[in-house]
């Protein structure tokens, strides 16, 4: 079975692209478009995977992430953070509240995926 | 005596007696001899809770605690002594229902037909609460005061006929003046501190209030003699006469040079975020919509468009550089750059750096040699920042080298890290050795050589080795190469 990857993100271009690439690269995409949405994305269709940004429309990344945890079944997913936000204080908290990793657009895709193969266990590709 | 002067007398002394007792005032008489007790009017009585009955026939120790009757007694001989008034401002007398009451009391002695003092005749006024409201108002005045100095507002008032402006100790601190006894300057002092761009407005400004309004509001600059240039708030009331001419002006000056900086840099920092954000997104769509259709995956393309859209990468990383070396100085220059300390070793992340562009310099055909020394280099360094160093030393090592050898060093010495990148590249100049660190600092030939270079790679680097409390610099001789050097503290406890 493909595995499969929440994407998270308000700018429909990233999603449309990001969904493009992991899509050929074999994974099997759900994308949102709000904070609220994911959640509840998430509780439905338990991906394997997370990819989050950071600043949305409704509730932040960050919030998401907790409630991801507080759900028995994807407190173990992994979560990778998305944004265009180059501060160091993003890079602490994105420490503070335990995400996996993180990337910094604009971001080489192929370190994205690399990252999902890694946390998904497929060091093979 | 006549039977009718004896009945005006006695009506006399009736209206006189009446006098003495209906008085709001203590009125007391002692013998001058023994000091005894003759006489308590009735507010004497009332204020010390003893009745004329009680009171006759004592004296002070019979009802006051030691030192205050030896107070009383000494005042007292003193009258007796010297003869006329003494004026006692404050005196204190522990009464049987008050408890312990201030008087201003005035103690003078009466005399008889021989010219000898009779009597001691002494007058009080309670003045308790009136000594507790004026030490309240000067407690609220301290207060006010304090809080004025703490706030560092400068309070004063300026008398406009006369032209006689009361000063504030703050205010003469705002200014950098020397206070004057009673602080009294004139506007001209004030005048003289206003910033020599400033004057003519500001007095316009002063005039004009005058005037017309009912107060004046401003901002204007001084020049402190200490301080150099500083912000001053102003603002005040003016009072004037019923023909409306301008009194009075009273008000407060603040100096507000350090908040107007703090939302300068406010705003800065909000604008840096907001263009951070707004730029990198659109950015990363270019992006990852070129390679997206580079790597064939949405169909095939031919090497002509293949071509045009490498180009495309290359200017979309350049871009991408551009914006991070602009946002990083800006933040450093606004000092938002805030670091991640922590403790490493620096060999370590020299070696990933060295890892990285080895490969590149060997692209274009350089050696590349690293040469590290032996000890542990424990830094308290941000390791995302130093890399950003190294990055950008190493690249334009191999940028300026056609031919030879880049070599990658770090040595112990004297409590420093040291590192070093050495090339055999085109070198420069001695007089260009510290404008290269400057923003914008590049070579002439740089310049020409590599149009798409920020001029801001060095400025940062040398921001960031220096927030690291190290140093950086470099040596050339053309055109046998370049040497750039930096130092970073060695966290002692693991020297």
């Amino acid at each position: 079975m493909l595995k499969r990857i929440l994407i998270v993100d308000d700018e429909p271009d990233t999603i449309k692209l990001l969904t493009l690439r992991l899509t050929k690269s074999g994974y099997d995409v759900i994308p949102c478009s709000t904070g609220r949405f994911a959640i509840a994305s998430a509780k439905k269709n338990k991906p394997d995977l997370a990819i989050l940004d950071i600043k949305l429309p409704d509730i932040n990344g960050y919030d998401v992430l907790k409630e991801f945890r507080k759900n028995p079944s994807l407190s173990g997913m992994p979560v990778i953070f998305s944004t265009a936000d180059a501060s160091v204080a993003v890079k602490k908290n994105v420490k503070e509240c335990a995400a996996d990793d993180f990337v910094i657009k604009p971001y080489d895709a192929k370190d994205l995926l690399k990252k999902i193969h890694v946390l998904l266990g497929q060091h093979s590709s | 005596m006549p039977a009718k002067n004896v009945a005006e007398l006695r009506q006399e002394i009736a209206f006189l007696n009446s006098i003495i007792e209906n008085i709001p005032h203590m009125i007391f008489l002692k013998d001058a001899k023994e000091l005894r007790f003759v006489r308590f009017n009735k507010a004497g009585q009332k204020l010390l809770g003893y009745s004329q009955k009680e009171l006759i026939g004592k004296n002070d120790y019979d009802f006051f605690p030691q030192g205050e009757a030896d107070f009383f007694i000494k005042k007292d001989r003193e009258v007796l002594k010297n003869r006329g008034v003494l004026d006692i401002q404050e005196e204190q007398v522990r009464t049987r229902k008050k408890g312990i009451r201030i008087l201003h009391t005035k103690k003078s002695a009466l005399y008889d037909l021989a010219g000898e003092p009779a009597y001691l005749l002494g007058i009080s006024e309670d003045i308790t609460e009136k000594k507790e409201a004026r030490a309240k108002l000067t407690s609220h005045e301290k207060q006010l005061q304090l809080a004025l100095t703490v706030a560092k507002i400068g309070a004063w008032s300026w008398h406009v006929p006369k032209d006689v402006l009361l000063w504030d100790e703050n205010m003469f601190r705002i200014f950098g003046v020397t206070p004057t006894p009673g602080g009294i300057v004139k506007y001209s002092v004030f005048e003289k501190c206003l910033h020599p761009r400033e004057r003519d407005r500001v007095n316009h400004a002063v005039q004009t209030a005058l005037k017309k309004s009912p107060d004046y509001n401003d901002t204007f600059r001084i020049l402190h003699p200490e301080k150099g240039e500083r912000e001053i708030a102003v603002r005040c009331a003016i009072d004037r006469d019923k023909d409306g001419n301008a009194i009075s002006m009273t008000g407060a000056n603040l100096d507000i040079t350090e908040q107007q900086h703090k939302h300068a840099i406010e705003v800065k920092s909000k604008m840096i975020s907001m263009v951070s954000h707004e730029l990198r997104t659109p950015i990363h769509t270019i992006k990852e919509s070129i390679n997206v259709i580079l790597e064939g995956l949405t169909g095939t393309i031919n090497d002509e468009q293949k071509d045009v859209l490498e180009n495309a990468e290359l200017c979309i990383d350049r871009l991408t550089r551009l914006i991070n070396n602009v946002l990083d100085f800006q933040k450093m220059d606004a000092g938002m750059m805030d670091l991640c300390f922590e403790k490493q070793n620096l060999n370590d992340i020299v070696q990933g750096v060295a890892e990285i562009e080895k490969s590149t310099a060997e692209k274009k055909g350089l050696n590349f040699e690293f040469d590290f020394c032996e000890d542990l280099l424990i830094v308290n360094a941000d390791s995302d920042k130093i890399i950003q160093v190294l990055t950008n030393l190493v690249n334009n090592a191999i940028k300026f080298t056609e031919k030879g050898t880049i070599t990658i060093r770090t040595r112990n010495m004297d409590g420093n890290a040291h590192v070093s990148v050495i090339d055999t590249g085109m070198g420069f100049s001695s007089d260009e050795t510290e404008k290269i660190f400057l923003e914008f600092g590049q070579t002439t030939i740089t310049k020409k050589l590599f149009p798409q270079g920020t001029g801001l790679g060095l400025a940062i680097s040398r921001k960031i080795i220096e927030q690291h409390q190290g140093k950086i610099w470099a040596k050339s001789k053309k055109p046998v190469g370049s040497a750039f050097y930096f130092t970073l503290p060695l966290d002692q406890k693991n020297a």
